[in-house]
């Protein structure tokens, strides 16, 4: 079911799903649409623009993460209206606030993992 | 034609037993400390295993069975162990971290129903690593591996929106942290009994985790177990202890708990609904002035504030002002959290199960604390010595995993 998502993802370009019946886009990937459970979704683009809906500096995560700390772990809202759990990159921690508007920037690793942090929507 | 019968049971609570509870590694299975709390709270119950009807135990898998483990509730592997035959196959298996109140409302409407006449309600869990990060709560999902998002992150984001929206403070969140950890300190059974006691500004001076969030306002993972036995009022009364009558109570759920954005606020728009606190209290007969002592789940020191706004004990955004007044207090208006909640006495991964054990405890005056005569039920009722409310008769207890939108919710009563 994420085949589509993650090819996308290796592409370069984030992908949301979008019912079609309803028109509604919806995050994290699921079978149905919670507005109006039609099974037709198709894997839309979204403009990529976004703001924080919320962040936090991360200082003590699990051992898998710790080699990164402080990162940033934050929800943005896409202008479309799905929210995204997310990392924000580029900026400074003291320098990100609720509402700030961000962009996402896909970056796929030299393993082939894609990932979609977003950034300032001034950078980049 | 005679008209539809009338309720006429009750249920009640009869038994109740924690296991020790600790931060040491241990080599036990969760499994082993559910099956000693199961043993206990029967025993209390003055009944037998023969007297098992139907059983729900949250626990962390079947390290005896072949076969993948689960941690699934499964009727048939819990009947087989026991050696009797189970009754009642339906309680309440997903709900996750609440699933102790979830399990305890459903046995209880079960056996109000005369479906059965008793049931036991158990956990147990043996952490991996202990005072390490709640495994369970991390997600494993390929997609979002790379987030680095763990438990107290999520609530992290929950508590920075909080702020964000109505202005809540870290201090807020402290205090709420330090009246409850300040109980887990004055008892004996706790994981972090004497380690305090903790002013505003310990807790503030923590090492941070997630911001806001220092280590003193998460709850750590720890081992052990816990059982609570429902039966019938009648034979409750037949019981080695005084009777505690399950009124009433709701839950809900809305939102997967840990697995992605946790939104303050419903992702299709406007509040969470929270009709489902409104029917409990509704259900149970007695309004939020009627509770005497509360349970909530403290799993994260913000979680607390919005518990009260979720309660409707005081207004959205109200909630930091509300615990800075001192109502938690064992000489407040409602003393929280009193066993020290999941930060302090435990959270053994599905500790939903030891707040209505706690609002027992409460109700039938069987606390430990400082107070030289708390053996007899002696009671000073002074902060930083007593940790028992004044001769309370209603208690409220809530199971609360994900960050926002659901819960679970039990009001017990005494009998008499």
């Amino acid at each position: 079911m994420l085949e589509p998502l993650e090819e996308s993802l290796r592409a370069g370009t984030l992908v949301v799903q979008r019912c079609e019946r309803c028109g509604w886009w919806r995050w994290p990937p699921q079978l149905c649409c919670p507005r109006c459970l039609s099974e037709q979704y198709s894997w839309a683009k979204p403009s990529g623009s976004a703001t924080v809906y919320s962040y936090t500096v991360i200082h003590r995560p699990p051992a898998p993460h710790r080699h990164r700390v402080p990162y940033l772990l934050a929800i943005v809202r896409l202008d479309e209206g799905p929210h995204l759990l997310t990392n924000l990159e580029e900026i400074a921690p003291e320098d990100v606030a609720v509402g700030l508007a961000v962009r996402v920037q896909v970056r796929v690793g030299a393993d082939g993992t894609a990932s979609y942090p977003f950034v300032p929507a001034a950078v980049g | 034609m005679a008209g539809v019968p009338k309720r006429r049971r009750r249920a009640a609570i009869s038994g109740v037993y924690t296991t020790a509870q600790s931060q040491s590694a241990s080599s036990r299975y969760g499994l082993s400390y559910a099956l000693e709390a199961i043993t206990g709270a029967l025993a209390e119950a003055n009944l037998g295993k023969r007297d098992i009807q139907g059983l729900y135990a949250a626990i962390d898998g079947w390290p005896q069975l072949h076969g993948p483990s689960s941690s699934r509730y499964d009727a048939t592997n819990w009947a087989t162990l026991l050696g009797v035959p189970l009754r009642w196959l339906t309680g309440s298996p997903n709900s996750g971290n609440g699933s102790g109140v979830s399990a305890l409302l459903d046995a209880a409407a079960a056996i109000e129903s005369g479906y059965i006449d008793t049931a036991v309600i158990a956990a147990g869990m043996s952490a991996h690593r202990p005072g390490a990060t709640a495994p369970w709560t991390v997600p494993t999902d390929p997609l979002t591996d790379w987030l680095g998002s763990f438990s107290a992150a999520q609530f992290a984001l929950v508590a920075r929106r909080y702020m964000h929206v109505y202005g809540a403070t870290v201090e807020q969140f402290a205090a709420a942290a330090s009246t409850i950890r300040n109980y887990g300190s004055i008892n004996p059974d706790a994981v972090f009994s004497r380690s305090g006691p903790y002013s505003v500004q310990d807790i503030l001076d923590a090492p941070m985790v997630a911001d806001p969030l220092t280590r003193l306002m998460c709850a750590p993972a720890n081992n052990g177990g816990a059982a609570i036995v429902v039966t019938t009022l009648e034979r409750a009364r037949d019981g080695t202890q005084a009777p505690v009558v399950v009124l009433g109570g709701a839950d809900q759920a809305v939102y997967p708990a840990y697995a992605e954005a946790p939104l303050l606020e419903h992702p299709a728009g406007g509040p969470f609904p929270t009709r489902w606190v409104d029917d409990a209290f509704g259900r149970s007969e007695v309004s939020r002035d009627d509770v005497d002592v509360v349970q909530l789940y403290d799993s994260f020191a913000p979680w607390v504030l919005m518990q009260w706004e979720l309660l409707g004990y005081c207004l959205p955004g109200e909630g930091g002002a509300f615990v800075e007044s001192g109502v938690m207090a064992v000489d407040g208006r409602w003393p929280t959290c009193t066993d020290g909640g999941c930060s302090s006495f435990s959270d053994f991964g599905v500790p939903a199960i030891l707040r209505p054990i706690e609002a027992v405890r409460q109700l039938r005056g069987q606390v430990a604390d400082d107070c030289p005569g708390w053996r007899d039920g002696v009671h000073t009722h002074r902060p930083g010595q007593c940790r028992q409310a004044r001769d309370p008769r209603v208690g409220l207890a809530v199971g609360m995993g994900p960050p926002t939108g659901g819960g679970q919710l039990v009001i017990v009563a005494k009998d008499r």
